[in-house]
């Protein structure tokens, strides 16, 4: 009985974890698209001084069943017209030797169909993780699909104060705590 | 038959959180390339010595160095810790690319006029799976002292105004805080004063940064001479020391100021290396700055 027991135990497991694998491999087929070259640029404006870092590199992946959408940004990428700007950028206030990735990950909201062609106004809930602090946020956008690619498009505002980035009072008149983020990504399917 | 269903569970629950992260856990193992250390020291000095950061292509760094007069001639305050003699340096760095930096400098003490070029051999890398642990940097310069000659009847050649330096940078980011350099460095003088002074000096330089805020640093540096000291040249007491000096990193944002003490009223690796007279032990020291400004000339269409 005991034998038994541990039989139909063990085939239980193999037939679940096939099911499970299959669910994964399936998942990640046809519907999955990717960009590794989505452009991430940020713009910070007071009446002293404009700063702005434009990343080429940012790579990201949205999945048309689940309407999963997927960023993660390597900080150090974003180039800086001012060399002195990128370093203090890293080094000061991303700090990105501890906190090298920015990322966010969200659902799209409406009941919309991504593998239809068409161009869709988004609300894209989820959570935006930089230096190190996650927020919660629904951030608005733009997605374009057509045959072969897929286009996304967003422009939102972060907060400095939001994710715990300090300035400096000495230098806060130069830096703004509403930073404007635009966000532009071309995606192909995944190979 | 509990631990099969215990088993059951876990396979669901790993399969529920991977369904869950999968996308952005997809992307961060795609995001492991190595990328450059930053910011192993605040400026192109640790103190006086380089340090083995450069100047990034396309900007202009202005450098004003000053330093004072010896502390211990100065205890009744007459000139105000040394401050009325004052000894200056001004100087340009360049940077024509982002491993290359040429500087042009000029000292009151000697009158000397320097010119100098920095190269980044290797670069310390973090972030990938391959890393390269070190940095490491050339820097050469030559100096000119532009004095008049001692006795002008004498047959004087130009090249006896010229003395040169070259150094190896190794340094180190150990971490987010700390940063270490290593630098050998050989100095040449064509002439000097007397004929017990070497020409050559072998000098090992050590330096350290040590972040005491996101804007402050402390920093230390001691180059001590393997070559050329007194008491290994018979016959001879020339009385020179180990460079030494200790100061703070203020950055704001477009500027850093370095204050510090030294022991040496040069501000060029050939003086400092050897020619600094000061004594710690008897305060021979002198309050001393430098402030650097740098200046974006990168000016590419913006996209």
């Amino acid at each position: 009985m005991k034998i038994t027991n541990q039989v139909i135990g063990m085939k239980l497991i193999i037939t679940i974890a096939t099911i499970a694998l299959f669910s994964i491999a399936n998942s990640s087929a046809q519907t999955l698209y990717k960009a590794s070259n989505a452009s991430v640029s940020f713009f910070s404006k007071t009446p002293i001084e404009d700063i702005d870092g434009k990343s080429e590199t940012a790579t990201t992946l949205i999945n048309l069943e689940t309407k999963d959408i997927a960023f993660v940004i390597q900080n150090i990428s974003f180039i800086f017209p001012n060399k002195l700007m990128q370093e203090h950028f890293n080094e000061k206030y991303m700090e990105s030797e501890k906190y090298p990735m920015s990322s966010f990950r969200g659902n799209v909201q409406e009941n919309i169909d991504l593998k239809v062609a068409g161009v869709y106004q988004v609300t894209v809930k989820g959570k935006l993780t930089i230096h190190g602090i996650i927020q919660e946020r629904t951030i608005t956008g733009t997605i374009t699909v057509k045959e072969g690619s897929i286009l996304l498009e967003s422009n939102f505002i972060v907060k400095n104060s939001d994710h715990k980035i300090e300035i400096p009072s000495l230098v806060a008149t130069k830096i703004a705590d509403e930073l404007d983020v635009k966000v532009k990504a071309t995606l192909i399917p995944k190979k | 038959m509990k631990k099969n269903i215990l088993f059951i569970a876990m396979i669901l629950m790993v399969n529920f959180a991977w369904a869950q992260d999968d996308l952005l856990d997809m992307l961060k193992a795609e995001n492991t390339v190595s990328s450059p250390v930053l910011a192993t020291f605040k400026g192109t000095r640790i103190i006086t010595g380089q340090s083995n950061e450069n100047i990034a292509k396309k900007h202009l760094n202005f450098l004003i160095l000053h330093r004072f007069g010896e502390l211990k001639d100065d205890a009744t305050y007459y000139s105000f810790l040394g401050i009325d003699a004052a000894t200056v340096r001004l100087a340009l760095d360049y940077g024509i690319t982002d491993k290359l930096m040429v500087g042009v400098g000029r000292s009151s003490v000697a009158k000397i006029y320097d010119f100098s070029v920095k190269y980044k051999l290797f670069q310390q890398t973090s972030g990938g799976n391959k890393n390269f642990p070190i940095a490491v940097s050339y820097y050469g310069n030559m100096g000119v002292n532009t004095t008049t000659f001692a006795d002008p009847t004498r047959d004087n050649y130009f090249t006896s105004r010229l003395n040169f330096c070259n150094q190896l940078i190794i340094s180190k980011k150990v971490t987010p805080g700390i940063s270490l350099q290593i630098t050998p460095t050989f100095v040449h003088r064509n002439l000097v004063a007397k004929t017990s002074d070497p020409n050559d000096i072998i000098a090992l330089g050590l330096g350290g940064s040590f972040k005491i805020t996101r804007s402050t640093r402390f920093n230390i540096e001691y180059y001590p001479r393997l070559t050329g000291r007194d008491e290994l040249i018979p016959n001879t007491k020339n009385n020179f020391e180990d460079y030494l000096a200790v100061g703070v990193d203020i950055e704001t944002g477009g500027h850093v100021f370095q204050l510090m003490f030294s022991n040496s009223t040069y501000m060029y690796e050939q003086g400092f290396v050897a020619q600094t007279t000061g004594k710690w032990s008897d305060f021979g020291i002198r309050l001393g700055f430098n402030l650097s400004r740098t200046f974006s000339f990168d000016n590419e269409p913006k996209k």
